[in-house]
């Protein structure tokens, strides 16, 4: 199967959770799908078997609400079994609308309130830094969740300790009306991270472009604008914010399948 | 419920020239109609709750009544601070309108649940703390303590308890006798309501009395205190934490009144509820299902205080 094929059929898995669940963010999870992809499979270095060994990278996505596309990418990198999917939010399940990072094997957080996960990573980044760790910490936070103070507090904190162990990937799909007016590269550059733009749905590109900076030996912190599409690629998910917690119709879920056939 | 919020601030806007409604990217759409009529006195803040708060006690200090309005977490217990500060101790009046509080969001986890906001709201001096469960009573508790001068917590359940009450049973301080009875009261707020009327009718006859309760703080002691003192059992339900919610202003309530009395306090015990499922399910697992209610209500009757 090729590579476009493999992150469609996780889309899938993703359209078929949330249907089957009545729950979920369908636009939020599909615009990250291609990051988490790239992220795992070529970026992260953390033994799925192993998923608490002290020496891995740390990865927090702290857009929570996304959790469908981190679980179906979690279980497709062996993280823990496919079977598990179809009980997403249903009563016993490890996989609930948020995740929590008490019951779910490779989570490192248990986010939902937005703003949370930059901070939790600077902690990381410091204790890790403290360890002699060469350990990378990720986070990726959506643009409208960069509104909240936190984030800000954090982005000071970190280039004040200049915690170069530190990457923030954000995912810039522009659905919250007020994080379209910001160039967030240029106000974190000014900020002295080091920080660049990415087509976040771009798999080479992303392979290109995002890893290797990721995994460089830095200075300072590094921000990363992924340029994305809420929703990619289903055109009613995008600009539409009534499907941001919306789940497909039985005659909706037969085209949304259609169209990511 | 989230429509008569709605529908109740479009009403009031046009009465009320200082009435200030913000939202944290939550309730915006519902919300259409008063943004529309009222655009200067209508904001989305953005995901900035804490701004929001500060900014809310900004505009009370120039006359305006705000109302502040996201989901539970995110605006009563990330802005506990904000709000005592720059509302309670400044003196400022202002109103809080949550959804999603207790367990109504079941599925999404615990960063989307709050059974704490009614105990740290109750704590700050200065508020006054509603547990809603009727669009009704939204309706009435707001209109009559918006520009109180007080801080005002409306917490809004998903779904509303169906059972109609007069306007004049309303009010600020005062909770309602739904249904009379002998033997055992029970007392509750918000939705679950529907569960204790099912328990009153289940055990039949006139033995049980079920007073509910939407106005948490200020707190209508003597209704409870009356009640007990002729049941002399009293059973509390409540989608909250047992520290500091409903129970606990029942005991205060019973403090030194000089008559042996049983009482069970249903609601959720000191731990974070993991699991998923719908709303029904999550109940069941914090021990406030309609089966356990029964059960304990049986269980008080064969006790004899
Ligand atoms: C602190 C906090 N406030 C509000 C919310 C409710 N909420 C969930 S998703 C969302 C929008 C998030 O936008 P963005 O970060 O851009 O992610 P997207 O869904 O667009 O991918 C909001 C406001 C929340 N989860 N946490």
């Amino acid at each position: 199967m090729d590579e476009a094929e493999v992150v469609k059929q996780m889309r899938r898995t993703v359209l078929q959770m949330v249907y089957t669940a009545r729950e979920g963010h369908l636009p939020s999870s599909f615009s990250i799908m291609d990051l988490l992809y790239v992220l795992y499979r070529d970026c992260l270095h953390i033994d799925p078997h192993h998923p608490k060994a002290p020496d891995r990278d740390r990865f927090i996505l702290s857009k929570g609400h996304a959790s469908a596309a981190l679980y179906a990418v979690l279980s497709h990198f062996g993280f823990f079994d496919a079977t598990h999917l179809s009980t997403y939010c249903q009563p016993g399940s490890l996989l609930g609308g948020h995740p929590d990072c008490q019951k779910v094997p490779g989570v490192e957080a248990s986010t939902g309130s937005l703003g949370h996960g930059i901070a939790i990573g600077c902690g990381l980044a410091i204790g890790l830094r403290q360890q002699g760790s060469p350990r990378q910490v990720v986070v990726l936070v959506g643009d409208g969740e960069m509104d909240e103070g936190s984030f800000w507090e954090s982005v000071m904190m970190a280039k004040n300790l200049a915690l170069s162990n530190l990457v923030v990937i954000a995912d810039c799909n522009g659905s919250q009306h007020y994080s379209h007016s910001f160039d967030y590269e240029g106000i974190l550059r000014s900020m002295g991270w080091q920080a660049h733009t990415v087509d976040g749905h771009h798999l080479s590109e992303l392979r290109r472009d995002l890893v290797p900076r990721v995994r460089a030996s830095r200075t300072a912190p590094l921000f990363v604008r992924a340029n994305t599409q809420k929703g990619y690629p289903i055109r009613r998910f995008t600009g539409d914010h009534g499907w941001h917690r919306r789940t497909p119709t039985e005659e909706e879920m037969a085209d949304l399948m259609a169209e990511l056939s | 419920m989230r429509a008569q919020f709605a529908a109740t601030m479009t009403s009031l806007g046009s009465e009320d020239p200082s009435l200030f409604v913000l939202v944290g990217d939550i309730g915006a759409f519902g919300l259409r109609h008063f943004a529309a009529a009222y655009p200067g006195r209508f904001l989305n803040v953005g995901i900035r709750e804490q701004a929001m708060a500060s900014a809310a006690a900004g505009l009370a200090a120039t006359g305006f009544f705000p109302v502040i309005h996201s989901i539970t977490g995110f605006v009563v217990e990330r802005c506990f601070e904000q709000i005592k500060n720059d509302f309670c101790y400044s003196g400022l009046p202002g109103n809080i309108v949550s959804v999603g509080g207790g367990i109504d969001y079941a599925a999404m986890g615990c960063t989307h649940h709050s059974y704490s906001d009614l105990a740290l709201l109750k704590s700050l001096p200065g508020t006054q703390v509603f547990c809603i469960g009727s669009p009704h009573e939204f309706d009435r508790l707001f209109r009559a303590s918006y520009r109180s001068g007080s801080m005002n917590y409306f917490r809004l359940a998903d779904r509303a308890h169906g059972i109609a009450f007069r306007d004049e049973e309303l009010a600020v301080g005062r909770s309602i006798s739904v249904r009379t009875g002998h033997e055992l009261t029970l007392l509750t707020a918000g939705e679950l309501l529907t569960s204790c009327l099912e328990v009153a009718s289940e055990i039949g006859g006139d033995r049980c009395e079920v007073i509910y309760s939407p106005s948490i703080k200020p707190f209508d002691a003597a209704r409870v205190r009356a009640s007990v003192t002729k049941t002399r059992r009293l059973l509390v339900a409540e989608e909250h934490s047992v520290l500091g919610g409903l129970g606990d202003e029942a005991r205060r309530a019973l403090d030194n009144s000089g008559f042996a009395y049983a009482l069970t306090s249903l609601g959720i015990q000191d731990q974070f509820l993991r699991d998923y499922g719908p709303r029904k399910h999550l109940l069941e697992v914090a021990g406030i299902g309609p089966a356990r209610l029964l059960q304990e209500a049986r269980t008080l009757l064969e006790r004899s205080p």
